[in-house]
């Protein structure tokens, strides 16, 4: 619960609004039966002006208890939503200020069901907190005193019966908290199949995996039923339990006042008062209870959120001044293993790139070349080795110096829905139409996008389904382009398209970014064999380094590739 | 109006296969208020059987006759009422957990039938976030909402 407070502070004016408000609303409670109390008397007496005095207090009363109610829920509400909003916003940009590796550790299913049903259940709570917290220990209170004075001889039974409720209640609380954590990690898993349906849902379709993906569906769904419906079990016990509880007390109550009605006869006619209290203390009791039960929900929940507030980024940025850098690379015996991998994916590695040149990266299927590409890109740190951008520790650059100096195109191009023009102000927020055209004359897209009907403001569907795949890559390095980075990284960004356009791509990034270092990893030696440097990738290592012409005379790896490629494409 | 009629007809698809759950639920309910509404009586009977007691107690001439049998009597029967009406609600209640978790459950799974159905320019025109939030919140409030009503309606 701890996490909450600095949030309900903020919102403390609301706060003190809504527990005043309550309180005037229990006086009004508690208030009306004595009122009424008098009234009856009046009645019964045939006082008119007692009674028109007094029904106009009562009226007053009543029309105070409503309003108080009102504005109650209305500045609860706002304490709960403005609570949730802010923790909601907290929990989205600490998630942002996360390292790639971090985002991986708590999967994004997981983390998107934090920032939603975690987040409503705290909302919930906050919301009864307000509604019931000083309600409940006024009323219970109140009660108590009175029944006390009623009968103080049987104070045991009322304090048997309470303590039973409250084991009870702490009994089912301990309980439903393991069943609701399991809930939180049910809907995760519901969720993580669903989500994984929604993204591959046109393999799916094609390979009539509908079936299977039904069957894996139930399995998780099942659990969340098996979990909800024995949180549903403990909640049936409870009611019954405090009720019986309770009449059992009154039978008890009575019986102790005929054993003893001899020596206390006045007893005989304060039962009903005193029955009517206890009744009262127990639906105080109750919701107590179950407020409590409810709480128990909110923090497993708010322990969630908390879980992820309390992560450090694996990765920091220093603080401090945009500088600007050059475009040089350097690599100085660099090793870098996956979290959780026993291997290492990158062996000792050690290059320089000038600024300004173009490097090609090639080799097999998991010889480590995106992972190399990620690491200029400081989406992980190395284990040991220095890698310096224009002269600098990547380590020593602030975050916004090293995006800017370094852009990345993926060959998995991931676009978010929107407009075209909203992708690529992501970059640049202050790019202007020229730029765009500039950057998708550059990438060969400004063809298909001025033939769309709204041009750069073209929607872009959910997975950017609107595009085909070449389109995607050549939009994916059209927002790679537009910043004019020193650096820009290309990883299998053109393997969608066919051989002229790839052509027309490298011959417009020669001529337009001429001072940019471009580093291509590719499938195809053809990709890059007019690289200025081309560095051959084996099992984690560089194992050759030099230009097309020196490779193909002397490194046996890269003469491998080039044949069986030449072989089958006709590579010239 | 007619998305009212909608919702009824979507919950009347989904519930009605419980209608043994239902009626049953119904009878103990039933038995359970009968309990409830009985009880009172016997505890004015008990404070009135008592009240006679004190009276012949206090009158010498009737003391000898003055006992506290039918008092106690009374006081048991008041008692078995809760008994019958606390075992009753427990069991109606946990027939109605039973349904609201498990027609809950069957909603998720159809649902994600329904979307296996779908074809694939459904996904693309509605966002993921949305269809996700379907599953995990919307259905959670279903079952919030089923489990109040149901609750309201019979117990």
């Amino acid at each position: 619960m701890k996490v909450l407070i600095p949030y309900v502070k903020r919102y403390r004016k609301d706060a003190y609004i809504a527990i005043i408000s309550v309180i005037a609303l229990v006086f009004a409670t508690l208030w009306q039966p004595r009122l009424l109390q008098v009234v009856m008397n009046a009645i019964l007496k045939g006082d008119k002006a007692t009674i028109f005095q007094q029904g106009i207090l009562l009226i007053g009363l009543a029309i105070i208890g409503i309003i108080a109610g009102v504005i109650n829920t209305i500045y609860s509400a706002h304490v709960a939503l403005g609570v949730a909003t802010d923790l909601r916003a907290d929990l989205y940009s600490k998630v942002q200020s996360f390292a790639y590796a971090d985002v991986e550790k708590f999967s994004a299913s997981n983390l998107v069901v934090r920032m939603t049903n975690d987040i409503n259940q705290v909302q919930q709570i906050v919301m009864a907190g307000f509604q019931q917290i000083s309600r409940i220990p006024l009323l219970f209170i109140g009660a108590f005193i009175l029944a006390m004075v009623t009968m103080p001889q049987q104070w045991w039974v009322l304090i048997g019966m309470m303590i039973i409720v409250l084991g009870v209640s702490f009994y089912s609380y301990k309980k439903m908290s393991d069943y609701f954590g399991q809930t939180q990690q049910n809907i995760e898993d519901v969720n993580t199949v669903a989500r994984e349906n929604l993204m591959g849902i046109r393999v799916v379709k094609s390979f009539v995996q509908e079936p299977n993906e039904i069957d894996k569906f139930s399995k998780v769904s099942d659990k969340l039923t098996k979990v909800t419906a024995k949180i549903g079990y403990n909640f049936a016990i409870l009611m019954p339990a405090f009720f019986l509880t309770a009449n059992i007390a009154v039978a008890i109550a009575i019986y102790i006042v005929g054993q003893n009605v001899t020596t206390h006869p006045a007893y005989l006619a304060a039962i009903t008062s005193f029955i009517s209290y206890l009744m009262q203390i127990l639906f105080a009791v109750i919701n107590g209870g179950f407020l409590m039960i409810a709480a128990s929900r909110a923090n497993i929940s708010l322990g969630r959120i908390g879980e992820v507030m309390a992560t450090t980024p694996s990765m920091n940025y220093v603080q401090g001044d945009d500088t600007p850098v050059s475009g040089n690379i350097e690599f100085d015996h660099v090793s870098f293993t996956y979290p959780g991998d026993e291997k290492p994916t990158l062996k000792d590695i050690s290059f320089t790139v000038k600024a300004g040149e173009m490097i090609g990266i090639v080799g097999a299927t998991g010889s480590g070349k995106t992972t190399l590409a990620q690491l200029i890109a400081r989406l992980y740190d190395p284990d040991s080795g220095v890698i310096k951008v224009g002269g600098v520790d990547i380590k020593q650059l602030p975050e916004k110096s090293l995006r800017e100096t370094v852009a990345y195109v993926l060959q998995r191009s991931t676009m978010f829905s929107g407009t075209i023009s909203a992708n690529l102000r992501q970059v640049k927020e202050d790019a202007t139409a020229t730029q765009m055209q500039w950057a998708a004359n550059i990438a060969q897209a400004s063809e298909f996008i001025e033939r769309l009907p709204q041009t750069y403001d073209a929607p872009v569907e959910e997975r950017s389904s609107n595009f085909s795949g070449g389109q995607k890559q050549r939009l994916s390095i059209t927002r790679g382009v537009i910043a004019n980075p020193k650096i820009l990284i290309l990883d299998d960004a053109t393997s969608a398209l066919d051989a002229k356009s790839e052509k027309l791509v490298q011959e417009a990034l020669d001529k337009d970014l001429r001072h940019t270092t471009t580093v291509v990893i590719a499938e195809k030696i053809s990709s890059i064999i007019r690289a200025d440097k081309i560095l051959v990738m084996d099992d984690g290592r560089v194992v050759g380094n030099g230009n097309h012409h020196q490779l193909v005379a002397d490194n046996a790896v890269y003469q491998e590739i080039y044949k069986t490629q030449k072989a089958r494409e006709g590579v010239k | 109006m007619s998305d009212l009629k909608n919702a009824g007809k979507y919950y009347w698809h989904y519930l009605k296969k419980y209608w043994f759950g239902f009626l049953m639920t119904s009878i103990l309910i039933g038995i359970s208020t009968a309990c409830i509404v009985i009880a009172p009586t016997y505890l004015g009977k008990a404070v009135s059987e008592l009240t006679t007691y004190l009276q012949q107690w206090t009158d010498a001439a009737t003391r000898g006759n003055a006992s506290l049998g039918s008092f106690h009597k009374t006081l048991w029967i008041y008692l078995g009422l809760y008994i019958g009406d606390a075992t009753t609600l427990l069991i109606a209640s946990w027939i109605l957990a039973r349904i609201t978790a498990f027609s809950t459950g069957t909603m998720r799974v159809g649902m994600f039938r329904k979307m296996q159905r779908m074809q694939v320019k459904y996904f693309d025109s509605h966002s993921d976030g949305d269809i996700l939030a379907r599953y995990t919140s919307d259905l959670d409030n279903i079952f919030n909402a089923m489990n109040q009503a149901l609750i309201e309606i019979f117990l």
